[in-house]
Order: structure tokens, then sequence, then C-alpha cells
């Protein structure tokens, strides 16, 4: 029986009809609130002090050829890591408005993500084989700036 | 001196006796085997085996072909440019040193010359027929060792920086023409390939600098932009899809991609590098 009181396979037209329009709104509900979830809060790799770092504090704490790998742990948490066959690593922090942690890097769904226009503020830290910092680069940009054609 | 060889022979084949003997299951063997009549003659059997050469990393000479027709039909991008291919260490950088490259046509077998950046030209004596009789443009290292590579060059370009409609143009040769890249040809960048819009996507070809690279830039003019960081390294998720790119791992810290789909940058704009050991920059102003 179905839930309507009737033997299965005895579903009316308009029922069936109903019914398919149903299961059309659960899934228009279920992207609604996938879509939310891409949308709620910002993306920050790291513990957060990216957010309110400048230039000077950057410079005042990260200083090449003395500042270590655990220093930038304790300063900035961890960070997304590019290891090199040479030993020499990348630390990644970035924070974007808008894009919930974790959605880039989702295949498929990243093609997507990773191409919405959005604030982003982000800071590399290049390590040597011996784990001391040899580079920083900190920017800011707003993808509509690397591409125009996404606006 | 007859008499110290045939002496060292028997030591010898009584040392071979008795590692046999030492082998497990020999003396089973042993005792199965029948044993030579005394006036049979002793045969010594020499078997030498040797792995066969594995399948070596090679292109056809119609891949390079067609990598020349379709930068004949792009040549707009980079007028003076000329074409070359290029041959990088994927794996190894030491295997360098001891790479070679012949053209193999049947038995055949002619040297290619490669210069310092192991670069080489399609040679006038190359004809259509070599192709289509299956010549190959074959290196002496193992399939996966190399990373084949369109070079387009334009005239009066610094060597530490690269020409934007050059690097456009290489994209254009190679995807889906040469198609040197290694990796999947996916359907939808075949059909992004058939509507020429293939090198319009920024991940659509990767490319490698002289040098670990730390930073990329954009300068046409008074306009300058330097690149996220997910243009580099391979770092971003999509880009990072081994399975999609030709993946060089020895090649990682210089790997770069570009905002093809940018076309507000002109053809002349510089791609400029700043190299892993290049200094800190100072304050900005």
């Amino acid at each position: 029986m179905t839930p309507y009181g009737r033997p299965k396979g005895e579903l009316t037209a308009a029922r069936r009809a109903s019914v398919a329009l149903m299961s059309a709104r659960d899934l228009a509900r279920g992207l609604a609130v996938a879509a939310m979830a891409v949308c709620t809060g910002c993306s920050t790799v790291g513990n957060g002090r990216l957010v309110r770092l400048d230039e000077p504090a950057a410079r005042s704490l990260l200083a090449t050829g003395t500042t270590t790998r655990s220093d930038v742990l304790q300063d900035f948490g961890q960070g997304t890591i590019v290891h090199f066959r040479s030993g020499w690593e990348t630390w990644q922090y970035q924070y974007r408005e808008c894009i919930a942690k974790g959605w880039d890097q989702v295949p498929y769904i990243g093609l997507i993500t990773s191409r919405l226009a959005r604030p982003t503020k982000e800071l590399i830290v290049l390590f040597d084989d011996r784990g001391v910092v040899r580079r920083w680069s900190l920017q800011q940009f707003d993808d509509r700036e690397i591409r125009p054609g996404a606006r | 001196m007859a008499r110290r060889t045939d002496a060292c022979s028997t030591a010898l084949r009584r040392a071979a006796v008795l590692a046999l003997a030492a082998l497990p299951g020999a003396s089973g063997l042993g005792a199965t085997a029948p044993a030579p009549a005394a006036s049979e003659p002793a045969t010594q059997q020499v078997q030498v085996t040797a792995p066969l050469p594995g399948a070596r990393d090679e292109k056809t000479l119609s891949q390079l072909f067609a990598a020349q027709e379709a930068f004949e039909r792009h040549h707009a991008l980079a007028p003076d440019a000329t074409l070359g291919f290029r041959l990088y260490a994927r794996l190894d950088p030491q295997e360098l040193a001891r790479l070679q490259l012949w053209l193999v046509d049947g038995r055949e077998r002619t040297p290619v010359p490669l210069d310092s950046h192991r670069r080489f030209a399609l040679s006038p004596d190359w004809s259509r027929v070599f192709a289509d009789h299956g010549a190959r443009l074959r290196t002496n290292l193992p399939d996966g060792a190399v990373a084949w590579h369109v070079d387009v060059r334009s005239p009066g370009v610094p060597g530490d920086r690269r020409r934007l409609g050059d690097l456009r143009l290489e994209c254009e040769a190679d995807t889906f023409h040469g198609d040197l890249q290694r990796g999947l040809r996916t359907p939808v960048s075949a059909i992004l390939d058939a509507s020429d819009e293939l090198c319009l996507g920024d991940d659509a070809q990767a490319w490698f600098a002289e040098r670990p690279i730390f930073g990329v830039a954009l300068v046409a003019g008074e306009r300058r932009r330097t690149l996220p960081y997910r243009y580099l390294h391979g770092s971003n998720g999509t880009m990072a899809m081994a399975a999609l790119f030709d993946w060089p791992y020895a090649l990682r810290d210089r790997t770069y991609f570009l905002p093809l789909d940018d076309r507000s940058w002109p053809d002349d704009t510089l791609v400029e590098f700043d190299a892993m050991d290049d200094p800190q920059p100072g304050p900005s102003p």
C-alpha cells in the first residue's frame, strides 16, 4: 500500500504527476541546502590570523633565514603544504569570503567553487630543506581582477 | 697452460655442483635426474639472461607534424616565432645528463641533436612519408621519464621571461594536436577543442619555468598582475588532478598555469618569474 491508501501501481495520473513534482521540489530543496552550505561563512586556512595580517606584521613575524616551521605553525597554524623534490616546501594560508572550508578541494565541485569570484587574501611561506623561511608573500586580490569574464 | 685451464674448469664445475646441491630442493632433483654414463662426455650449459629493454619514451613524427599544422594555423599569436620541441626530465632530473633522441624509421635510427635546453626542431629532411610509415622520435629513457613540450619562441624576449602569445600558441599546438602532454583527454576538452576554446581555460596547459619559482606576474606596459598561488606548483585542487595533466613531480617547483581565459592581456604581455632563490623583496612603498 502506498501512503495514500491505494495499492501500489494504482496511482492516478494526477497523483503520479504530484509525486514527480514533489521529487523535483525535494531535489531543488536539496540543491538549495547544498548551495547554502557552500556559501555559508568564509573559508580560512590556518588559525585565522591572516584575516587581520598586514605587510609590516608579516615582516616582523617572518624573518627570512631565521624563522622556522615551528615558529610559523605557532603563529599561523597549519597551512596547506606543497612538497618539492628538493626538500623545500610551501605553506599556503588563505582567506576567502563566502566559501566554506574545503569545497575548493572537492573533485568536480572544486571546479566550480574555485572559480567563484570572491575577495581573497593569501599568505605563502617558502621553507628550505632545513625548515627555515626563505621567502614569503602576502597579497589580496579579487578574482575579477584576474578574470574580467567572471563578473 | 692447458692443464691449468682444465683444472680451473673442473674446479668451477665442482663449485657449481656444490652450489646446486645447496639450493632448496636440489637434492630431490638430483635424485630423479638420470646419472650420466661414465663414458658420456661432460657438457657445460651456460644460460645468460638479461631483462628485455622496456618501452622507451617516444612520440610519433605524425604528432609533431600535427603540432606544426596547429602552430601554422594559430601563427598570428606569435607571428615572428619559431616552432621547436623541448624535453624535460619528468621524474628524475639526473636522467637529463644521459638523454638522447633518435628518429626511428623502421630499422634505421638517426640521432637528433638537442641543444643545451634539450630542444630540437623539425628537420626539413623529415617528410610526411616517414610519418605515414610510422616514424618515431624515440629517447633512450624509459616510458614516462620524459615530459615533451611544444616550445615556441619569439625573437627578442629575454631568456628569463616568456611572451604570453608564445605560450598561448604552445597550448594551441599541443593540446589535441601535437598531443604531447600526458594525461586524459576528457570529452569536455574535446568539445572545447572542436570549438577552438580549449586554450581559453586556465588549466588547459602546464608550463615549466627555467628555475624553481615562487611567483609569476603578467606585465603589459604599466599593467602588472601577480598571479595567485593557485597558478603555481599545481597547488590548486583542480590543477593538481594528476590524471588530467602531465604531472612531472621533478618539475613541480617550476610548474605554472596561466589565466588563458582572460583575453584582456595582449599577446605581447611578458610573463615574469620570481625565483625561489631570489632575495625577499623590501617593504612596499
